[in-house]
């Protein structure tokens, strides 16, 4: 039996940073457990098509369910609860710049009481674990590096126990060691947790191994590929001509 | 005729421009009022209205406002003290009038300037710093970043920092008023040894409890003031650097203007 699916959305269009809407409709359902990657070339509109697939935007058109919910029609205080399940992590991982690391971790479930302090720590310093992050937690964001940076911003959101995480150009500044660290982690979310994970990336390394589909956004239009070899052998133009211009 | 004419359209002109001015202030000021009473309203919404995350925002607020603040407000009162508390006690000391300079002193150093100087400081301090913060904060996506865990950023960074503000704005206010009174009544016993009991005894019964009701409520007002004029600049930069200057400095200006309107218009009630 197949579960409902975490996002269905129908003919989505971003807004545009103009207030138009971008020209090309996404229609896509997205389920637990997957891995989905959204590629395309610059001005393709990533960003824009990640963000209005995890509401953070407002669309210019279209109809977007989040857990089987319009995600339009959402008032205060289910929007706030919809955003402890569909956490988002924007390009640079930013985190609050006046706290340590630690309590950057901790500070959303002190926040929504998810416990008791004692309970957060323990919680938060079990995360920090699973990610196998290197660094160290009593320091201010800006004494940390970029990779050491996005995984305290990716326990953070852990903390709240998401069903849907959306990153940003996730590997933007790191290198490949750390690049393929994380790559491990975002599979090992998919996998092991069960979290969908959906990223807007130019690494098509990690496309090519992980993605278990891939949304391909270009100004002429939008494509939805199930995995990398339906990607490759589609034959497209825009296809074709994204890759000569990766290469 | 023509001259006429373009009279008209010069005052016009002028009258249009004070017009669109008057309403252009008055949707300002109704903008500030709401994102006030939407970062309380917000911050009652929540069951128990403080958690520790809020908290720990409150108490840095204080402590940032208020206790290292003190120096200067120290410093501030036993100026005002030895200029003006010291010289009208030796004034009253020569006419013999001393009931109403201690009059005066309460309601000039103790009502009025103690609340202005303490406001000016707090303004200066800590409502552009926190102008800066803020929006250095937005500007580096940290606020949107809070945002998309489902934290309520009226209720995380604004309220705690009003109040805050709001409780150090009283409390220096107090603290200033008694350096200020008692100091000048210290300094003024030097030249005029033995005369500092009759005098504070003299000051105390000055005050009474409407004059003292009106400070309480003027003094938290500035501190609502004050920081929300901060976080309302602050939280409105958005993309571009060169927004951070401009909106810090509109936060300093709009402060200084709305403490001395709400002073002007609380002294004219009283």
């Amino acid at each position: 039996m197949n579960a409902a699916p975490l996002i269905e959305a129908e003919d989505l269009r971003p807004m545009r940073e103009d207030g138009g809407a971008f020209e090309h409709g996404l229609s896509c359902q997205i389920s637990a457990g997957r891995v989905i990657c959204l590629v395309g070339p610059n001005g393709g509109g990533k960003t824009a098509y990640l963000r209005a697939l995890a509401a953070v935007d407002p669309p210019a058109s279209g109809k977007l369910k989040l857990f089987g919910q319009e995600a339009s029609r959402l008032g205060f205080e289910s929007r706030r609860a919809m955003r402890l399940k569909a956490a988002f992590i924007a390009e640079g991982a930013p985190l609050l710049s006046v706290v340590t690391g630690l309590s950057n971790v901790t500070l959303p479930a002190m926040y929504h009481r998810l416990g008791h302090a004692l309970e957060i720590r323990a919680s938060a310093e079990e995360t920090l674990k699973f990610l196998n992050y290197p660094g160290r937690d009593d320091l201010l964001p800006a004494y940390l590096n970029q990779h050491e940076r996005l995984l305290l911003a990716i326990a953070r959101c852990l903390m709240l126990s998401p069903q849907l995480m959306f990153l940003d150009e996730p590997f933007h500044m790191t290198d490949s060691a750390c690049r393929q660290r994380e790559s491990d982690i975002y599979v090992r979310l998919a996998r092991e947790r069960g979290l969908a994970v959906l990223l807007a990336t130019h690494n098509l390394g990690f496309v090519k191994r992980y993605a278990d589909e891939i949304l391909f956004l270009h100004p002429s239009g939008t494509a939805r590929f199930a995995g990398w070899k339906p990607f490759v052998d589609s034959g497209r133009a825009e296809v074709n001509a994204f890759f000569d211009a990766a290469a | 005729m023509a001259t006429a004419e373009s009279q008209a359209g010069r005052f016009g002109g002028v009258f249009g421009w004070t017009g669109r001015r008057t309403l252009r202030v008055g949707g300002y000021v109704v903008d500030l009022i709401n994102f006030v009473v939407r970062a309380f309203r917000d911050w009652a919404r929540r069951g128990r209205v403080f958690n520790r995350a809020t908290l720990q925002n409150l108490y840095g607020q204080v402590i940032f406002t208020g206790v290292d603040a003190l120096p200067l407000v120290t410093f501030l009162g036993l100026a005002v003290g030895l200029s003006i508390t010291s010289q009208m006690l030796k004034l009253a000391t020569a006419l013999g009038s001393e009931s109403d300079v201690a009059n005066l002193l309460t309601n000039i150093v103790g009502a009025e300037l103690s609340s202005i100087l303490t406001a000016i400081v707090l303004i200066g301090r800590s409502g552009s710093a926190i102008a800066v913060d803020l929006g250095s904060m937005k500007l580096r996506g940290e606020v949107e970043g809070l945002e998309l865990l489902g934290i309520n950023v009226n209720e995380f960074f604004v309220t705690p920092r009003i109040i805050g503000a709001a409780v150090a704005q009283f409390t220096l206010a107090v603290y200033f008023a008694i350096v200020a009174l008692f100091g000048g009544v210290f300094l003024n016993d030097l030249f005029t040894p033995g005369s500092s009991a009759h005098q504070l005894k003299k000051l105390a019964e000055a005050i009474g409890p409407e004059q003292t009701i009106l400070f309480m409520i003027k003094n938290l007002l500035f501190g609502i003031i004050i920081a929300g004029t901060a976080c309302y600049h602050g939280l409105k930069v958005r993309s571009s650097p060169t927004e951070l200057p401009q909106q810090t400095q509109r936060a300093i200006v709009t402060g200084l203007v709305l403490v001395f309107a709400t002073d002007g218009i609380m002294a004219l009630l009283a």
